[in-house]
């Protein structure tokens, strides 16, 4: 009775161990492994235009490509943003149509620091050739924080600049004498400041 | 004899402990590269006879941005007086292409400056003329922060009140009061300085504008800046908000 309990014992058990590994090799085969996203994604450049020029394509689903990239660490991360950052600075400060371009391409960037930094240096550029993508952008974004900074930044640009008025024209007595009053209260404001600083500064 | 010379080499050892503890301690914050935007809206008041009818100009809105300041500046023969008189030499007459604002934070010093090594404060300079400055208030200051107990490595933010001025001395002036958002992050410390980095964003409205003295009465005026910029600090004076206070 006792061999007959054990050998049965044991084809039970290496029966259900078969079972369990059959089950596990099928469940895997069934599902597809985990995309990874990209950290920081060169958006496509902006062009903008008011021309339709093709009718909406028949809805065809095409899966998107899977993107293999490296994850960052969030270090890693904002030093990309830094990164680029830097860079939107110095275009900003560039008047040449390649530095214009790459501000605008990153308008649409997929990293929101990148995109705030660049509406900026569209501003700092100060071409009115960036208002037809500003407003390109304002129509990517649901958020309409984002929305409002995109629009205001075309607005900005549309307006004449404080350099183009610069026809000096006399100033009146009154105006002079509100100067001279307004430099004594900025003096007596930096007088204030200086003391509140050394007060605050100096240890006990 | 002997007593006395290791008495003496105590008291400089002692000494020099000291200097070197003084020097670490020395202010520093993060100069802070600004990229400075606005607009003025003015009237210039010159009224016009149309039939029966008299009435003043519209209402004119301009803009501006770091280099359109700098343009004024440029345009201004005081600032180019300052500037000769800053570096000696009528060369140098205008502010190099390629500059930018950055932010003194400690001083509340705006400076033109580039890579190049042109650097001129526009407040501090040996001319005796005030071309702008950017102050923050101790008295609006509120934040959160915090710090590794271990490392001192942390973050904090800040909210601040700040007051922008620009003048060009050649008809253009702003002034705007308005609020600021600091961002701090500090690196892990290393013998008692850490990396900190400070980002500011800030806008304000008008207290006083004009474009070329033409406006009668204070002018409409928007301001906002944004900028960051890294330096090695003290980490006693991290947070800024507790240490300022």
């Amino acid at each position: 009775m006792r061999p007959k309990f054990i050998f049965a014992l044991i084809s039970s058990a290496a029966l259900i161990l078969g079972a369990a590994l059959f089950l596990k090799q099928h469940l895997q085969n069934a599902s597809a492994p985990p995309s990874i996203a990209a950290e920081i994604k060169s958006p496509a450049l902006v062009t903008a235009s008011n021309t339709v020029t093709s009718v909406a394509p028949a809805p065809t689903f095409i899966p998107p490509a899977p993107v293999v990239t490296n994850i960052l660490t969030p270090e890693q991360h904002q030093e990309v943003i830094d990164a680029e950052t830097d860079r939107l600075q110095e275009w900003s400060v560039n008047d040449d149509p390649a530095s214009l371009s790459n501000i605008l391409a990153d308008l649409t960037n997929s990293d929101k620091e990148i995109r705030v930094a660049a509406i900026e240096a569209a501003k700092q550029f100060g071409s009115a050739d960036a208002i037809p993508a500003l407003k390109a952008a304002a129509e990517t974004t649901d958020d309409v924080r984002e929305k409002i900074d995109y629009l205001e930044a075309a607005d900005f640009l549309s307006l004449p600049g404080i350099s183009d008025s610069n026809v000096q024209l006399p100033l009146t007595p009154e105006q002079i004498q509100a100067n001279a009053q307004r430099d004594a209260e900025r003096l007596a404001h930096d007088q204030d400041e200086v003391k509140h600083h050394i007060q605050d500064n100096n240890p006990p | 004899m002997k007593l006395t010379k290791i008495l003496l080499s105590a008291a400089v050892a002692g000494a020099m402990a000291f200097a070197a503890s003084n020097a670490s301690a020395v202010t520093t914050f993060p100069m802070v590269k600004l990229s400075l935007s606005g607009s003025l809206t003015f009237s210039t008041e010159t009224a016009t006879t149309n039939g029966t009818a008299i009435k003043s100009s519209s209402l004119k809105t301009v803009s501006f941005n770091s280099q359109k300041l700098i343009d004024r500046l440029n345009a201004s023969p005081t600032f180019v007086a300052a500037l000769t008189n800053q570096f000696s030499s009528t060369l140098s007459n205008s502010v190099p292409k390629g500059s930018y604002f950055v932010w003194d934070f400690y001083n509340e010093e705006l400076i033109i400056t580039n890579k190049n090594g042109f650097s001129f404060t526009l407040d501090s300079n040996k001319s005796g003329d005030d071309f702008g400055y950017l102050d923050y208030f101790d008295d609006y200051l509120t934040g959160t922060w915090s710090k590794n107990g271990t490392t001192d490595a942390g973050s904090e933010d800040d909210l601040i009140g700040v007051y922008f001025y620009f003048n060009d001395n050649n008809g253009a002036e702003i002034e705007s009061y308005g609020q600021a958002t600091l961002h701090w992050t500090y690196a892990p410390m290393t013998a008692g300085s850490q990396k900190t980095t400070l980002s500011a964003s800030m806008s304000g409205d008008g207290y006083y504008a004009t474009a070329n003295n033409s406006n009668n009465n204070e002018a409409a005026s928007t301001f906002h800046a944004s900028g960051s910029g890294t330096a090695t600090d003290p980490v006693t004076q991290n947070p800024f908000y507790v240490w300022d206070y």
